[in-house]
């Protein structure tokens, strides 16, 4: 997986970062995703050691980042955001639509901030209910969804404790 | 020292007694005080364009924070601030759960 601030940003807020590395074990972001963050004072501490642990910061190629700048009309963060799904054929994780559309251009698979749930429900590591609560934090954080989509995604949540509850 | 232009605009009669006002207020020649306002005023107008077109979904975040010359991380609580949406939609949702199943 590779991590955009727009998705990290969020679960540092709300102090729960590990839970990328629960679902998949690791994860890597590129050299400028790390300065993004680093530049904010707030909850660093968490970041800076999941840095030394699980999340892998790889300096990428300045060459064939601006070259994908230039091409796709990208800041050369987010092309060096794309550039590393392209490297590691890795599904991007994000929160912002313009970025997602890029990948989607570039055969890049992607996953929303909010879809990392639906997948750590489906892997045991968050109950439905201890998902359903993430959901709101993430909101509370900074991550905003239309009325309609967050009642759907409650929806799908909610439905996939009662199937829990009935196994 | 930065480079400077001179420019000349003609103002109406209350901004320029609430410039004044202003003047004696904080202290300040009219020169400082027109700088300093100015400064502000583009900075908001360069945010409030770039919230726009990112609440458009048009750039990303990080091309807005750059339109507007903040740092990423404040572009993202800007954005959250005026409570422009991710753009996760219902079609997302309904992608997710049919690949999931």
């Amino acid at each position: 997986m590779v991590l955009d601030s727009s998705a990290l940003i969020p679960f540092i807020r709300i102090g729960k970062l590990d839970l990328f590395k629960d679902t998949w074990a690791n994860a890597c972001i590129p050299q400028g995703v790390y300065d993004e963050i680093m530049q904010s004072p707030r909850s660093t501490g968490p970041f800076l050691n999941a840095c030394r642990q699980w999340i892998a910061v790889k300096k990428m190629d300045q060459k064939k980042v601006g070259q994908l700048a230039e091409y796709n009309g990208l800041t050369p963060v987010d092309a060096e955001v794309l550039q590393l799904c392209l490297d590691e054929n890795a599904t991007m994780v994000s929160g912002d639509r313009a970025l997602m559309q890029a990948a989607i251009a570039c055969s890049v698979p992607v996953l929303w901030t909010a879809d990392v749930l639906m997948v750590a429900i489906g892997k045991k590591v968050l109950t439905p209910r201890q998902g359903l609560e993430t959901l709101d934090e993430l909101l509370s954080a900074g991550f905003h969804m239309r009325a309609e989509v967050y009642a759907a995604l409650r929806n799908a949540i909610e439905r996939l404790e009662i199937d829990s509850r009935n196994k | 020292m930065a480079h400077v232009k001179v420019v000349t605009a003609r103002i109406n009669e209350r901004v320029y007694d609430d410039l004044q006002y202003l003047m004696k207020v904080e202290h300040v020649d009219q020169a400082e005080l027109l700088r300093k306002l100015l400064d502000k005023a583009v900075r908001l107008e360069k945010i409030k364009l770039a919230l726009e077109r990112l609440r458009d979904h048009k750039i990303t975040i990080r091309k807005a924070a750059s339109l507007a010359n903040v740092p990423y991380v404040e572009m993202f609580d800007l954005a959250s601030r005026e409570g422009i949406e991710s753009g996760y939609s219902l079609q997302d949702v309904q992608s997710y759960l049919g690949k999931s199943r």
